[in-house]
């Protein structure tokens, strides 16, 4: 494992141009949007992302067959995909919530959105992960960036929709005694059902990968 | 080490029957033409494809029970897959280092530099020959105790050809009980440095022998019509029609050589085998 981590962080370190780029929008973003929480779904998508590049890294030229003659069992690199895209995908979530909270503080915007939406976003990065890391194993590089421009494009709208949604049933909220233990409650089902999907995920992803050839 | 028994593998235009055998200490070639298997036979021994029928045993083990500590043992080089080109020999180490808990950092960095191997530049700005010294120097820098290696001289010069077998002449001194199981395509390469040689062709085994055997024994005999139909026949293996009557492959020199001394006999070469063995007449 943390050799695949390595390697994988290695691949990563020769990216940094990519990695300072994206860190670059998102500040700007953040420093001149109306919406400060809007960063923090682009940049942990982009962050959890990273991970499907190193699948193609590792795809390139055949690089799977020297990969796995390599003392690294299938499951393992299964499991490593998803722990670099938990730690990518949550690390930049992490980072883009802290600064889009600062950014909306000194914006003057309303915090408890932008920490409603930071919150509910983790949820969303897992899902995320869940259908991509499948689906590019699957399928790899060509075809699964296919995947994730219609997975990406399904995504923005229903985001959009719950989003709305939530939002609505926020001011019903509102008006009974207990509105903050409702939102806590959501959350943590969107936390839970994430976590269920992830692992669902996992269990598809480590079936692929044991079927396939190389 | 190695046991392949009537490993079966089939694919639309090309199916592989193979029985084969690497003894502890031993080096053995797999020699054919380029599509004659050999890869094929490397994946299905490292698990990397799944046999159609067959056994595999690798390491004194059944293949499903090969577990990584297990894998720790294998130092692999293939002709086509290696790490990935965006990542430096610099970036290798620390990885090498995490895999193989008995990597050999001084001994792969000597190596680096007696090779000239740049360690900032990316692997794939590499040239053929770099990226094949690479390959072998990965595989064997962990004291692994079995070798496989898909043709780690394809691309190389001359020079770099002598280095890198002698590298591996040097890794199997060091250890009686190491093996390495090598193929190619350029059967010469593999003359000066395995103990036995077998021959692939379309997915088949159709010959395994002692290298010295078959430089020593393995001869053409070049005959006239006349001589060819007075000949005993029961030792010629192919044989090819030719302008001036009949080539025949025998391995058995002595006896046509003390009964037949009218008969000219030629020295063997591993490729004029192969064409022989492939192209020739059963009889």
């Amino acid at each position: 494992m943390k050799g695949l981590l390595c390697k994988d962080f290695m691949l990563l370190k020769e990216q940094k141009f990519s990695l300072l780029l994206i860190f670059a929008i998102a500040l700007g973003m953040t420093a001149f949007s109306a919406s400060p929480s809007f960063v923090i779904g682009y940049f942990s998508f982009i962050g959890g992302s990273f991970t499907l590049s190193t699948i193609s890294y590792d795809e390139a030229d055949n690089g799977n067959a020297f990969l796995f003659s390599l003392p690294i069992s299938r499951k393992e690199y299964t499991r490593e995909k998803y722990l670099l895209g938990l730690t990518l995908g949550g690390g930049c979530w992490l980072f883009s919530s802290v600064f889009a909270v600062l950014a909306g503080f000194l914006q003057g915007h309303d915090i408890s959105d932008i920490f409603f939406t930071a919150v509910f976003m983790f949820p969303s990065l897992l899902v995320l992960l869940s259908i991509m890391l499948p689906l590019h194993l699957k399928f790899g590089g060509e075809k699964g960036r296919t995947a994730i421009i219609i997975v990406m494009g399904i995504l923005f709208f229903t985001i959009l929709s719950v989003g709305k949604v939530l939002q609505a049933a926020q001011i019903q909220l509102s008006f009974p005694s207990t509105p903050a233990a409702n939102g806590v409650v959501v959350l943590l089902a969107f936390l839970l059902a994430g976590l269920c999907v992830l692992l669902l995920s996992y269990q598809i992803s480590a079936a692929i990968m044991k079927r396939k050839e190389f | 080490m190695v046991k392949l028994e009537q490993l079966q593998k089939h694919y639309n235009t090309f199916s592989l029957d193979c029985t084969l055998q690497v003894p502890p200490g031993r080096i053995t070639g797999l020699v054919g033409q380029n599509g004659a298997g050999k890869t094929t036979v490397f994946k299905a021994l490292l698990g990397l494809i799944r046999p159609d029928g067959g056994s595999i045993q690798l390491l004194g083990k059944p293949l499903e029970q090969i577990h990584q500590e297990d894998r720790q043992q294998l130092g692999v080089a293939w002709s086509d897959s290696g790490f990935s080109g965006y990542l430096t020999v610099e970036n290798i180490i620390p990885i090498l280092e995490q895999l193989y808990s008995r990597f050999d950092k001084p001994f792969f960095v000597e190596q680096l530099q007696k090779w000239e191997l740049p360690i900032h530049k990316r692997i794939k700005e590499f040239s053929t020959g770099m990226k094949a010294k690479l390959k072998t120097l990965i595989a064997i820098s962990h004291h692994a105790k079995l070798l496989i290696l898909d043709e780690p001289t394809a691309g190389l010069d001359v020079v770099a050809r002598d280095e890198l077998l002698d590298l591996l002449r040097d890794y199997m001194q060091q250890d009686d009980s190491r093996s390495i199981l090598i193929s190619s395509h350029i059967s010469s390469d593999l003359e000066s440095i395995c103990d036995d040689i077998y021959m692939i062709d379309q997915g088949r085994i159709v010959l395994h022998e002692d290298t010295d055997i078959l430089l020593g024994d393995y001869v053409f005999l070049k005959m006239s019509p006349e001589q060819y139909e007075q000949v005993d026949k029961q030792y010629l293996l192919r044989c090819q029609k030719e302008s001036y009557g009949y080539c025949c492959l025998t391995n058995q020199r002595q006896f046509y050589q003390e009964n037949y001394p009218a008969v000219v006999i030629e020295k063997s070469s591993i490729d004029k085998v192969i064409t022989m063995i492939i192209r020739g007449e059963r009889l």
